[in-house]
């Protein structure tokens, strides 16, 4: 069964979709965080084809839309990785009284892996990640990466296309001016301070008493850097890493053979968490 | 009156196209599109469609060949090289 | 006031949203998405959208068509008829819930060609507009296979596959993978026979296009429809506004001018009529 919900974050409405198994199955709860420029769908629906999988496993499966994305309440330019892991508890704190004793699993893809990096390292509550195409974070990010789009870019590229009243507010200060450049862009860009989050979380993942899954294309330009840096720190930590690349696949697996191997992939690390 | 080069029309047709609001003349011939302006598949659609009608050129399937939209000055061979064949 | 909704759809369950005004409800409007990754690029200005509206007095009803966003089903079991059916089922839907019995319809690129067909086979539908509509589907088709192409350019350096083999495999009856949507052979025909305007004799009654461009001229395939549409006996009124095709882009897309001025035409519809659009 499927249903519409809706929790509340600092008075914004998220809205998301439950499903639910058969009765009597014991599955895990599995929390859907989708990337910076997307919505509770997942690129071309992979997050929807997912968890109806997930749920003929007994799973329970709850996709939302992040504050400021898809139908969720907020606006785009006041989100962030912060932003995101507080909606994510948010979703936790919604949802576990419902489906009390049920091991929590955070999936997400591109940009929502930090997120889930982020919730697990500060909520005890996390006891599993599975990661697609996890983006290098803190000390692991390659300055000279090709895909990190210049500020310059996003700067004129965003110009455009806010309304007046954005670039009043920008104006006054009364804009995170990161925020904007951020938002306006494919992907997040992070400026000193989120670097400095973001290795903050990696040193806190070792609160983190579960497994992790990354899965991985092998023609994403941040591939080589994310492999490496994820799986050291999982060296590091101590944490149950299983890794995989899927061969020929871009950034958000564009391709129905492609997201069937990474659904088959999760579906399989599922069954045995 | 010298006929327009094929980079300025080129970096004409990309700041409008795609958007971007930096003057024609600030794209650099051997900047990389994608990585330092931002470039992605969904505008290189804008810009492929845009290559075609300004210059009245057929881009084959078969030349779809991301070294030709590494730079203004690739990009302008490749029109140059299909304007001189047709 | 916006819920979400389901809303029962044969063997299958559409999900929407629905937003309806604190007031006086003046008006009902069915939003009708695109495709592909137009659907996804374009969602947040659908939002806005029906946020706007609702604001104004208009009640709306987003929806995901059968095998589309959070609705049940398997996109490759569907195709434009069972959309157009969709269309119709929401709209019964809103009805049942807003008490709105007259309705119009607002789609955008594929959803304003599907809202278009829906409006022509359905004249209780009181208003159309068509935000950018696809008027001949197959250039659309031809574009959507472009941008797979481009993808792959952008992905392995080199496109693998020209229009040339995909298409002969649709012919073939074998379906394609449009990076990561199944396209059937069914879906390639319905597509590739849109052809708004030699339908538009026997269109919508009362239309409004929107041509959505930063810059340059309304392209002349709107102006024909507009044209067919008058000669058919519709109201039609076409507009323009200087926006960014926020249906191809990624990231933050806000489209003030394109809302208000739809807004301002809808308004204009009810306050002619002297009366809300339930009667």
């Amino acid at each position: 069964m499927e249903y519409p919900i809706h929790f509340k974050v600092n008075g914004q409405a998220l809205y998301g979709i439950v499903h639910e198994p058969e009765p009597d199955r014991a599955g895990p709860l599995v929390v859907f965080l989708h990337g910076w420029a997307g919505s509770r769908l997942g690129p071309h629906r992979m997050f929807v084809h997912m968890a109806r999988r997930l749920t003929t496993r007994g799973c329970v499966c709850l996709r939302f839309d992040f504050r400021g994305r898809g139908d969720s309440g907020g606006t785009t330019t006041d989100a962030s990785i912060r932003s995101m892991i507080a909606d994510a508890t948010a979703a936790l704190d919604f949802l576990l009284p419902q489906y009390p004793e049920r091991q929590v699993i955070l999936l997400a893809i591109c940009s929502g892996c930090k997120v889930a990096i982020g919730a697990a390292a500060t909520d005890a509550r996390v006891g599993g990640l599975a990661l697609w195409s996890p983006e290098p974070m803190g000390p692991m990010r390659n300055t000279s990466s090709k895909n990190r789009k210049s500020l310059d870019a996003m700067r004129t590229y965003g110009r455009k296309l806010l309304r007046l009243e954005t670039w009043r507010k920008l104006l006054t200060f009364r804009v995170n001016v990161k925020m904007v450049k951020k938002a306006v862009g494919a992907r997040e860009v992070a400026g000193q301070g989120e670097i400095s989050d973001e290795t903050l979380w990696l040193n806190q993942l070792h609160n983190f008493k579960g497994r992790m899954l990354c899965i991985h294309g092998t023609n994403d330009p941040e591939t080589a850097a994310s492999k490496a840096g994820y799986k050291s720190l999982c060296s590091r930590l101590g944490i149950p890493q299983e890794v995989h690349e899927i061969t020929g696949a871009n950034h958000s697996f564009y391709g129905l053979d492609w997201e069937r191997k990474v659904i088959d992939l999760t579906d399989t690390w599922m069954v045995s968490m | 009156m010298t006929e327009e080069k094929i980079e300025d029309r080129l970096k004409r047709m990309i700041a409008s196209r795609l958007f971007l609001k930096i003057a024609p003349e600030a794209i650099e011939d051997n900047k990389s599109l994608m990585d330092d302006y931002g470039v992605d598949s969904v505008s290189l659609l804008e810009l492929v469609v845009g290559i075609e009608e300004e210059f009245g050129i057929v881009i084959p399937d078969e030349e779809f060949s991301i070294k030709h939209f590494a730079t203004v000055a690739a990009l302008a061979a490749f029109v140059g090289s299909k304007m001189t064949a047709e | 006031m916006e819920q979400s909704v389901l809303i029962p759809r044969g063997r299958e369950t559409l999900s929407g949203m629905l937003y309806q005004p604190d007031g006086e409800i003046r008006c009902g409007m069915v939003m009708c998405a695109p495709l592909f990754e137009e659907r996804k690029s374009s969602h947040r200005v659908m939002v806005d959208a029906a946020r706007t509206f609702a604001a104004n007095g208009c009640a709306v009803l987003r929806f995901d068509y059968c095998g589309c966003g959070d609705s049940t089903g398997d996109f490759k079991n569907y195709s434009c008829p069972d959309w157009r059916e969709d269309i119709t089922c929401a709209a019964r839907f809103m009805n049942g819930q807003t008490g709105m019995n007259r309705l119009g319809l607002l789609g955008l690129r594929l959803g304003a060609s599907l809202a278009f067909e829906a409006a022509r086979m359905n004249e209780s539908f009181d208003f159309t507009v068509l935000w950018e509509p696809i008027i001949h589907g197959r250039r659309y088709f031809d574009y959507e296979l472009r941008r797979k192409l481009i993808r792959e350019m952008v992905t392995f350096g080199q496109s693998r596959v020209t229009r040339e083999t995909l298409l002969k495999d649709l012919k073939d009856g074998q379906p394609i993978d449009l990076d990561g949507y199944a396209v059937t052979s069914r879906l390639f025909h319905d597509i590739t026979t849109i052809d708004l305007i030699k339908a538009a004799a026997q269109g919508p009654r009362k239309v409004l296009l929107v041509h959505i461009a930063p810059s340059g001229a309304v392209p002349r395939e709107l102006s024909a429809l507009k044209e067919a549409g008058l000669d058919g006996g519709a109201h039609v009124d076409l507009i323009s506004t200087e926006e960014d095709p926020f249906w191809n882009l990624v990231g933050l897309v806000e489209c003030p001018s394109l809302i208000e001025k739809t807004k301002g035409w809808i308004n204009l519809l009810t306050s002619n009529t002297g009366q809300p659009l339930n009667t």
